[in-house]
């Protein structure tokens, strides 16, 4: 699903943001990443979601050499993958089951099947009775359920996360987490990206980035 | 479909928005329509002046029946001729005698002599206002005065170079600050909907983060402005020609008095079409211009960087 050969990413200056990093995930992986802040983590996080370009290496995502991509070709490659962000990134003036369904109506699905699928996803996260409200009348652990809904409801074959829980108390943390356990199950490969060691089960594959450079450990 | 509803769903949720930027592109374009109608009406009542400059051909003395059929001929066949008549000896004696006598008794003196010339009345054909001067009345009488048979050329010339001077003075003037305030006014409806864009600006990037293309993210947003500049420029017909009936009823008698009353007039109804669709166009490119600046395929980027 994921596979990083010899990569390299530096901005000016020079900074060495990424130094030859190798790594593969396998799909239905439950991934994490993590490492203090300036570590790489964010650097990487943009690689594998298609928002930079790879210095140096080869940068294999869903199928898509990311090093190679064109930009008519990043729409696409993004309706491959779900993305979820420490801040949500909901559209303020759209209702919740709108925001859910807006992956699917880009795609050119039709209203009744995103109705069918938003019912289900909202279901999924606990939210159906959240359906017609505006975000920011959710709580932070709610439109975060949200935002995992919005990035599951095309079912991607791949869901990265950078720091889902930055912004929760450490019970809706654990609700959060559980949610993504339960998306794994279905056969989705999830990467998340945190610096909440607690967070992190030790059965788990765990990659650990400092200054660049990365360790895995499985 | 998916654009129309979006764009209600967007004009519903943003009622005050978006009637504030049709209200400043309405005003704006109120504002180019009343001065364009101000230098159309000023070029009309121009030419339909400058069509009753009239010019006397006088022919040559010894001048026989043969040569004045040349010098018809030769004005008939000039385009800058709109129609003409020969005014004989007599007749121009008598006219001159009509008009005169009274006021002067002497010339009775000179009942017995006829001093005047043969001659041919000319009136002009219709002359825009870019080329209406004393310099275009000069070189025409120079090319008359060629014309074999023909003694001289008279014109009021010297009422006309006034005249042509105070009214070339207005319509530049006009033409100038029309210009200027169009300019200003389009900077003002770019503005505005660049304000009303960079609004959603979050929204635009989170659309690229989820796999929008292009083409889906700016439809909406650019038949948005071609409807917001349709409809601000339907507005401005309406305020102009609220302006152009309070003008005319206000000055109907300075338009009469200046014998322009036919000549005021509205714009016609395909002006009126070309005026929408320019607004639709000034619109669409305006937002297409400003939606291409923010979606730039990679602005999601900015997501991860803040």
């Amino acid at each position: 699903m994921i596979e990083l050969s010899h990569v390299y990413k530096t901005y000016p200056g020079p900074v060495h943001a990424l130094r030859d990093v190798d790594l593969q995930i396998e799909k239905g992986d439950f991934v994490f990443l993590t490492g203090p802040s300036g570590a790489g983590k964010t650097s990487l996080f943009k690689l594998l979601s298609a928002f930079d370009k790879a210095t140096n290496g080869v940068v294999k995502v869903a199928g898509y050499d990311l090093t190679k991509i064109s930009a008519s070709e990043v729409p696409m490659f993004r309706r491959k993958i779900g993305v979820v962000f420490q801040d949500f990134r909901l559209i303020p003036d759209r209702s919740v089951a709108e925001n859910i369904g807006l992956p699917l109506q880009i795609m050119g699905e039709r209203q009744s099947y995103i109705k069918k699928c938003v019912d289900e996803a909202l279901d999924q996260v606990g939210l159906s009775f959240r359906a017609d409200h505006l975000p920011s009348a959710l709580s932070g652990g709610e439109q975060q359920r949200v935002a995992i809904a919005r990035a599951m409801i095309h079912k991607p074959g791949l869901l990265i996360a950078d720091e889902p829980t930055g912004n929760l108390d450490p019970d809706l943390s654990l609700e959060i987490m559980n949610l993504f356990r339960r998306v794994n199950a279905q056969g989705t490969t999830v990467f998340i990206a945190t610096h909440d060691h607690d967070l992190i089960p030790s059965t788990r594959k765990l990659v650990e980035i400092n200054s660049g450079n990365i360790r895995v450990e499985q | 479909m998916r654009v129309v509803y979006e764009l209600i769903a967007h004009w519903r949720r943003n009622m005050s928005l978006q009637i504030t930027t049709t209200l400043i592109m309405g005003l704006c374009f109120t504002t180019i329509l009343v001065l364009s109608l101000v230098a159309k009406n000023i070029e009309d009542s121009f030419s339909s002046w400058g069509n009753k400059v009239e010019m006397s051909v006088y022919l040559s003395e010894d001048l026989e029946e043969e040569g004045r059929s040349r010098v018809e001929k030769a004005l008939g066949s000039m385009k800058e001729v709109k129609g003409f008549h020969y005014l004989d000896k007599e007749k121009a004696k008598k006219l001159f005698y009509e008009s005169f006598s009274e006021m002067v008794p002497e010339l009775d003196e000179f009942a017995g002599e006829n001093p005047f010339l043969a001659s041919f009345e000319i009136s002009l054909s219709k002359i825009s206002a870019s080329v209406f001067s004393v310099k275009y009345l000069e070189n025409f009488k120079e090319r008359l005065e060629k014309i074999d048979g023909v003694e001289e050329v008279g014109y009021g010339k010297y009422w006309f170079e006034s005249y042509a001077g105070i009214m070339r003075g207005i319509n530049s003037s006009v033409l100038i600050v029309a210009i200027i305030l169009s300019l200003a006014s389009l900077l003002i409806v770019g503005n505005s909907i660049r304000a009303q864009i960079y609004r959603r600006k979050k929204e635009v990037e989170i659309l690229e983060l989820i796999g929008a293309t292009s083409q889906w993210i700016r439809a909406p947003f650019v038949v948005g402005g071609v409807l917001t500049g349709a409809i601000a420029s339907l507005m401005a017909v309406g305020g102009s020609i609220f302006i152009y009936g309070l003008v005319v009823s206000k000055f109907s008698a300075a338009i009469r008095s200046l014998g322009i009353q036919d000549k005021i007039s509205f714009f016609g109804l395909m002006d009126i079409l070309l005026i929408v669709m320019a607004g639709a166009l000034v619109g669409g490119i305006g937002s297409y211009m400003c939606i291409r600046g923010i979606n730039t395929g990679w602005s999601a980027i900015k997501v991860v960087e803040e």
